[in-house]
């Protein structure tokens, strides 16, 4: 930092000297430079000129600060409750989440599928000792053997079954279960009206 | 099950304007702390670091664009960038500091950078009063005209020119802190002042 006799002093240096911090060697060469001393008096001025042009920024109102800070916070408040909207979207979707839920894909997917082959069958899942009516697509002769062993392996189709053996076709039609034709359809559509329906017959068949 | 969890996660804001004792904690919080404390999700921290940090912020948006309503948008729009970016505030400058980083670059963004950096209205019947007790009205006038020379000249300069002069002169901060806004070495900010008062005094000499 020290200035070599016969170097004049760097701006740097000047801007130091002008703030008042400038080292002795600096404030020697300055002393005994003419061109380094009017330098310094020059930017000196300079500071002097802008400083005195300087405006104070209008202070805003009370009120305006108010409802600055309520505004800023709570456009932050909206930001965060974004933000963990997204954070927990986002840890649903992790891959320690996706593994099970691609596997319960699967097995569901399985279930359908499996489902679906079942009902292609050529014997349908129409309980025969149920008095349905076979409409549509249902084949009239089912194979009894078959129908038999699924609702077998189907514990809920062998409660329907137990539930709905005595019942007749009319009250079963009467209550709207069998639009498409056929009670697997039937029981498969219901929506709360006609659920409530069925309960009441089945009720009313219990208890009978 | 989430919409309750929304409700259970703590946000650095109170739920009501009144100060609890864990706000009058947070008061005597130094600026590191307060910043963690946001960060943890405290209560109110967040509305301290605004309400600590807002004047300057605006006081600097406002010499950009020298109107109010920009001014205001631009400080709204510089807390919430601090607040989205809090947790890359390190400490190792001051959050005023940080904060005033952010605002330039706020500012500059919405003025283009060949537009002139609003320093104040050139209108003497707009310019502040002073104490004129002891100038006659013709000095005053002098005075209030050279002031406005002075102001449309460092407009004119080269913009980071014109930002040391404006973080120096008007904001009082040291070389190092424009440095640190500015994210040049303190030589650079030196030799950056030392040149737009050399270009000053050219384009006041030139009229």
């Amino acid at each position: 930092m020290a200035n070599r006799v016969g170097t004049h002093v760097t701006p740097e240096q000047l801007v130091d000297a002008a703030d008042g911090v400038q080292d002795a060697s600096v404030a020697r060469h300055v002393d005994s430079c003419e061109a380094c001393s009017h330098r310094l008096a020059e930017l000196r001025s300079l500071m002097s000129s802008v400083a005195a042009a300087d405006e104070p920024v209008p202070e805003p109102s009370p009120l305006f600060w108010n409802q600055f800070q309520q505004r800023v916070v709570q456009a932050a408040r909206a930001e965060r409750e974004n933000e963990h909207f997204f954070a927990r979207a986002t840890r649903l979707f992790r891959p320690a989440m996706l593994i099970p839920a691609a596997a319960a894909l699967i097995v569901a997917t399985a279930v359908v599928v499996s489902n679906r082959w079942r009902g292609a069958d050529p014997a349908p899942a129409v309980p025969q000792t149920a008095t349905v009516a076979p409409r549509g697509n249902v084949p009239a002769a089912a194979n009894s053997d078959t129908l038999r062993d699924t609702i077998d392996e189907d514990p809920s189709l062998q409660l329907i079954a137990d539930l709905t053996v005595d019942m007749d076709w009319t009250s079963v039609d009467a209550a709207g279960l069998t639009p498409s034709g056929s009670a697997d359809h039937a029981v498969s559509h219901l929506d709360a009206q006609d659920l409530k329906e069925l309960q009441r017959l089945l009720r009313a068949e219990l208890g009978s | 099950m989430a919409s309750s969890l929304a409700w259970t996660i703590p946000t650095p804001w109170p739920a009501s304007g009144a100060m609890s004792p864990a706000d009058a904690q947070l008061a005597e919080l130094d600026e590191r702390a307060l910043v963690r404390a946001c960060l943890a999700g405290r209560a109110g921290a967040f509305d301290l670091i605004v309400e600590r940090h807002r004047r300057p912020v605006y006081q600097l948006c406002y010499r950009f664009v020298g109107n109010h309503e920009d001014a205001s948008d631009l400080s709204q729009d510089v807390f919430l960038r601090a607040y989205r970016g809090l947790h890359k505030f390190k400490g190792q400058s001051s959050l005023a500091t940080w904060l005033y980083r952010i605002a330039v670059n706020v500012s500059l963004n919405r003025v283009s950078s060949k537009a002139p950096l609003a320093l104040a209205s050139d209108s003497i019947d707009e310019q502040v009063v002073v104490d004129t007790r002891q100038e006659s009205a013709s000095d005053r006038l002098l005075r209030q005209e050279r002031g406005a020379r002075v102001r449309r000249a460092i407009a004119q300069l080269p913009r980071k020119q014109r930002l040391t002069i404006v973080l120096r002169t008007f904001h009082e901060m040291s070389h190092q802190e424009i440095a640190e806004v500015l994210g040049s070495s303190v030589g650079a900010v030196k030799a950056n002042f030392f040149h737009a008062m050399a270009n000053l005094k050219r384009m006041l000499e030139d009229g």
